[in-house]
Parts: C-alpha cells; sequence; structure tokens
C-alpha cells in the first residue's frame, strides 16, 4: 500500500504546485493594465454603437419591447432546462420612458470611459462588467460574438489590479498620495494579476478551440467551402471576393487552415516557443475574416485579447524603448 | 519528501511581495475550479447534439451563474457558416401604406442607416434572423411585426402596410462560372426568400394589427421561380 500511497502524495504535490504556479504566481501588472485600455475601449464601443438607435431598439414603442425579448428568449434562448427569466437580468428592462432608458445608458457609457482611463478601476470594472451584461441581456437575439466575449474578458480584469499602470488612478495616486502609498496602489508584482491574466488565457484559448468544434459539426468546414459561403453572403461582406469561384482549391485551403489553426492556437498557445508565431499568424486569420463576414468589431476583439499571452516583461520593454525577446 | 530541482515553490511562496496567503488561495482555488467547470460544461452544451441528465441537471441549477455572467454563450454563431438557411444573410423590409408592394424601390430595406460591418448594421441582420428562426410560431413571429409597426408609427410617424423578413440565399461557385446573367447577380429577386410577410393594420387610435400573408417559404418572389430562388444553399 505504500507505494501506491506515495504516489497519490506525489501526485497531489505536483498538481498542487502546479496549480499554484500557473494561477498564483505573482507577476508584473503591464498586461491587464493594457487589456483594462483595450476592452475598455471595445466595451466603450459596444455602449456607445446603441446610442444611435437606442430607442429605436429598446424604447417604449422600440423594435424590441421587454415582453417581446421575453417571448423570444423564452422559445430558443433559454433552453430547454431552466425557466426563462433565470439568468437573464437587465437594469435596462426597468427603463419604462425614454428619459430613463437615455439617463442609464449614459450613465453606463460614462462606467465604461472610466474604465478604459483607469479612473476607479477596482469598481469601474465591476461596473462595466454589469454595463456589458445588461446590454447583452437586453436583447439576446440582436447580439453577435462581439458583445459575448466582451463580458469574459472583463470578468478576468475584475479580479487584477488594471489600474496600476497608465491610468487615472495612478496618476492621481502620484500627485495625492505619500511615496509609501504609490508603491501600494502601483505595486510591482501581484497575484491577482496573473490570476486575471489566467482566467482570461483560459477563456481565450478555450474560445478557440469551441469555434473549431463548432465548424467542425457541419459539412461545409470538412468540404472546405465554408469560406465560399461566407464570401456569398452579400450583405454582411466588405470586400467582393466572388472572383475566387474560379480557385476553388484556395478556397479549400482558406477553410481548413482556418480550423487548423484554431485547434493549434487552443492547444499550442501555451507553449513558450509556438506562442509568439502564433500571435502574428492571429492576424492573417483575423483581418480577412472581418473583411469576409463584416464582423470587424469582433475580429479586432480576439486580436486584442492576444495581448493576454503578452508577458509583461515583453510590454515593460517594449514601453522602455528596449523590447524584450518574449518569454 | 524530495522535491524536483525544476520546481520553483518559491515562486508563491506568501513571503513574496505580491503573494496571496493561502487560506484566500484555497477559496480561489475552489471558485476557479467550479467556474471552470460551469464554464466547461455550458460551453459543450452548445455543441453538443443532446443533453445528459447530468448536464441538464448541472445547466438547470447553475443556470443563474451561467447565464448571468453571459459563460453559456447562448448559442451564438462562432462557427461562422454551416451555410444552412439560417446563415444566410436576412433583410428586413417594410412597405409604407400607399405604396405599391412589386416596386422594390417603394420599400423600406432595414437598416437604412449604419455602416456596413458596424454592429449597428449588423443587429438588423440578426434580428432578421433570428425573426427566420421563429417563422413558423406564429405568436412570436407577429409580436416582432407588430414592435416594427408601433416603432415606425410612433418614432417615425410612418404608417405601414407591410412588412417582410427575406433570407437572401447564397450564390454557388458553379451558378457564377456558368449561370445566365440573371443568376450571376446575387441582388437578382430570384435570390430572396420570404420567411415571414405580414400586412400590418393599424387603426385610428395607433394599434397595430397584424395579418399573416402565408407561411414561410410560400411566397413567389417577382421573377422567382416557385418562390425557392435559384441558389444553390446546401
Amino acid at each position: 500500500m505504500q507505494p501506491i500511497r506515495d504516489y497519490f502524495q506525489r501526485l497531489s504535490d505536483a498538481v498542487g504546485e502546479g496549480w499554484n504556479r500557473f494561477w498564483f504566481t505573482p507577476v508584473a501588472p503591464e498586461t491587464v493594465c493594457l487589456l483594462r485600455i483595450l476592452v475598455g475601449l471595445a466595451a466603450t464601443y459596444l455602449v456607445a454603437s446603441y446610442t444611435a438607435d437606442l430607442q429605436v431598439w429598446f424604447g417604449p414603442d422600440g423594435l424590441l419591447p421587454v415582453e417581446t425579448v421575453r417571448q423570444l428568449t423564452g422559445t430558443v434562448q433559454a433552453g430547454a432546462f431552466a425557466p426563462q427569466s433565470v439568468g437573464r437580468w437587465s437594469y435596462l428592462d426597468f427603463a419604462e420612458s425614454s428619459q430613463l432608458l437615455w439617463v442609464l445608458h449614459f450613465a453606463g457609457l460614462g462606467v465604461v470611459i472610466a474604465f478604459a482611463l483607469g479612473l476607479y478601476s477596482r469598481i469601474t470594472c465591476v461596473l462595466s462588467l454589469a454595463v456589458t451584461l445588461a446590454y447583452l441581456h437586453r436583447a439576446p437575439m440582436i447580439v453577435g460574438p462581439f458583445e459575448s466575449v466582451v463580458p469574459m474578458v472583463l470578468f478576468g480584469l475584475c479580479w487584477a489590479p488594471t489600474g496600476s499602470r497608465w491610468s487615472l488612478d495612478a496618476w492621481l495616486a502620484r500627485r495625492r498620495m505619500k511615496p509609501a502609498a504609490i508603491a501600494q496602489v502601483t505595486a510591482t508584482r501581484s497575484a491577482w494579476a496573473n490570476l486575471g491574466q489566467r482566467l482570461i488565457q483560459v477563456h481565450v484559448a478555450a474560445l478557440y478551440l469551441l469555434m473549431a468544434a463548432t465548424q467542425l459539426a457541419g459539412q461545409t468546414w470538412w468540404a472546405g467551402e465554408a469560406m465560399w459561403w461566407l464570401i456569398a453572403r452579400t450583405d454582411s461582406r466588405l470586400v467582393n471576393l466572388s472572383w475566387m469561384n474560379e480557385h476553388m482549391l484556395a478556397i479549400n485551403a482558406w477553410t481548413h487552415s482556418i480550423v487548423l489553426f484554431e485547434v493549434l492556437f487552443g492547444l499550442l498557445i501555451w507553449n513558450r516557443v509556438a506562442r509568439p508565431l502564433l500571435l502574428v499568424l492571429s492576424i492573417l486569420l483575423w483581418v480577412p475574416l472581418a473583411l469576409v463576414t463584416g464582423n470587424v468589431s469582433f475580429c479586432l476583439l480576439m486580436l486584442a485579447v492576444n495581448v493576454s499571452f503578452v508577458p509583461p516583461e515583453f510590454l515593460q520593454g517594449v514601453f522602455a524603448g528596449k523590447p524584450a525577446v518574449a518569454a | 519528501m524530495a522535491r524536483k530541482p525544476g520546481i520553483q515553490t518559491t515562486s508563491v511562496a506568501t513571503g513574496e511581495a505580491g503573494a496571496i496567503s493561502p487560506g484566500v488561495r484555497t477559496a480561489l482555488s475552489l471558485g476557479l475550479v467550479i467556474h471552470l467547470f460551469l464554464a466547461f460544461v455550458a460551453m459543450t452544451a452548445n455543441l453538443a447534439p443532446v443533453y445528459s441528465r447530468v448536464q441538464a441537471r448541472v445547466l438547470t441549477n447553475f443556470s443563474l451563474y451561467t447565464r448571468l455572467l453571459a459563460v453559456d454563450l447562448n448559442f451564438t454563431p462562432f462557427y461562422w457558416t454551416h451555410a444552412s438557411m439560417d446563415d444566410v444573410d436576412h433583410r428586413i423590409s417594410v412597405l409604407p401604406a400607399g405604396k405599391r408592394p412589386e416596386v422594390d424601390s417603394d420599400w423600406i430595406h432595414l437598416p437604412d442607416a449604419g455602416v456596413r460591418g458596424s454592429d449597428r448594421y449588423q443587429r438588423y441582420l440578426r434580428l432578421g434572423r433570428t425573426w427566420s428562426l421563429m417563422s413558423q410560431q406564429d405568436d412570436i413571429t407577429a409580436a416582432i411585426a407588430k414592435s416594427i409597426g408601433t416603432s415606425f408609427l410612433e418614432q417615425r410617424q410612418v404608417r405601414l402596410a407591410r412588412v417582410r423578413c427575406q433570407r437572401h440565399m447564397l450564390q454557388s461557385w458553379e451558378t457564377i462560372r456558368g449561370g445566365t446573367q440573371t443568376q450571376r447577380n446575387p441582388d437578382d429577386p430570384s435570390y430572396f426568400q420570404v420567411a415571414y410577410d405580414a400586412n400590418l393594420v393599424i387603426s385610428r387610435n395607433g394599434t397595430v394589427s397584424v395579418v399573416k400573408l402565408a407561411e414561410a417559404g410560400e411566397i413567389a418572389q417577382p421573377g422567382s421561380e416557385g418562390g425557392k430562388g435559384n441558389a444553390t444553399n446546401p
């Protein structure tokens, strides 16, 4: 029995050490701070993009009154296993007048702008998550992948000291506080920064694998025709690549390379040698997809969240004018 | 117990600057395990053609968490396309009262504002897709049609006579290579298939009533052959 006991002891120790090292090793906060700026801008765009059509969509006489949305979510969006209302809370549901809707909208816009600027970033990050989720839950039938990914990244950032660099928080701390307090606010290394960064990394890698898995659930991706059917969507696309009908082999290769890249990204992004190459190659994935699908915001967001895999030491080097080799 | 020399156990030592105390670390670890487990179940549920009872039970009991935080991705089409009827572009069109339905320029195609590629533009396409997906559920499709009629009346002061949602069918590469001039035009009326079509009756007090014209796909379009369009759509 002793060898078996020793084996499980060693297994337990190894898993525990690996787990702690992965999630709780203190790291510099540059990466999560840069993500705060990028995702804060994305959240600002998300909320601001509703401004022109706010009353059209959510107003008292809008296209999607709360009752209509409840009818819609009760059948397809809520799934078969739960009451339709569970987990679909949005403060926008309570905006029964145009004036209140405007107030809530601009308050939400103020919150996400404050977060992007790094003002009270601990609080505004959580509030930004609530704001973006409110728009997502108010009308889930008109949201796309962009609106789904923004809260996912914000959730990770909620755990991290995102205001400790390049923020109004850090600037105010330098102006108002004593050196000891400044050191506390702009901590050099933090396990919380690592926790937030790792959460985002895990979700992003899982998202790549999810995309590949959902694509392979359909015939068109196996047949190598999926990119053609995206090119053929004339209302969505930004560029007309229908001339590629003469080059179906290229279409096949393009389709297969997308799935292959998504699988490789999800699995090999954890490898330090492969990581820089995958991050650069992801530009070749997302930029053409943005032009073909018209989902510009989502494709740019996926490039932005790739920053979560950039080590803070590299960013320190870049902003100090001495780019370090990515570790 | 002997440690492997390569393992940096000191890197998470609680005494190090910025480290988290063991108690908090344990609580966080528990939370992480639960979160990642629920995220895994919710994400894979979007892939699975059927649910196991365990999966269903987990999704039900923790739906408050997974839905509230949007961990459950709600069947967002991350696959981009499977070239099904639901994966084509959908166009919502409305006809003001007094205009001629047979004249395309008399219809207002939504969105009538916004830049292609913007989320503002995409939202109308997504509403059209949802409307089309639900075309067999009369109460829901009528509710959308009624909302559109009410919205135009109250917000734009335009009385609508008719609303419709069309699928913009896809051209196959064979059609572009060897088709006729008409077939090679992706905006030819034969490429549009009606998913939902209804007349709107607006009373004097502004109440909008919906009269559905026909079942989805049964209405022939001008220039189409049997209403199905000639797009090859696997």
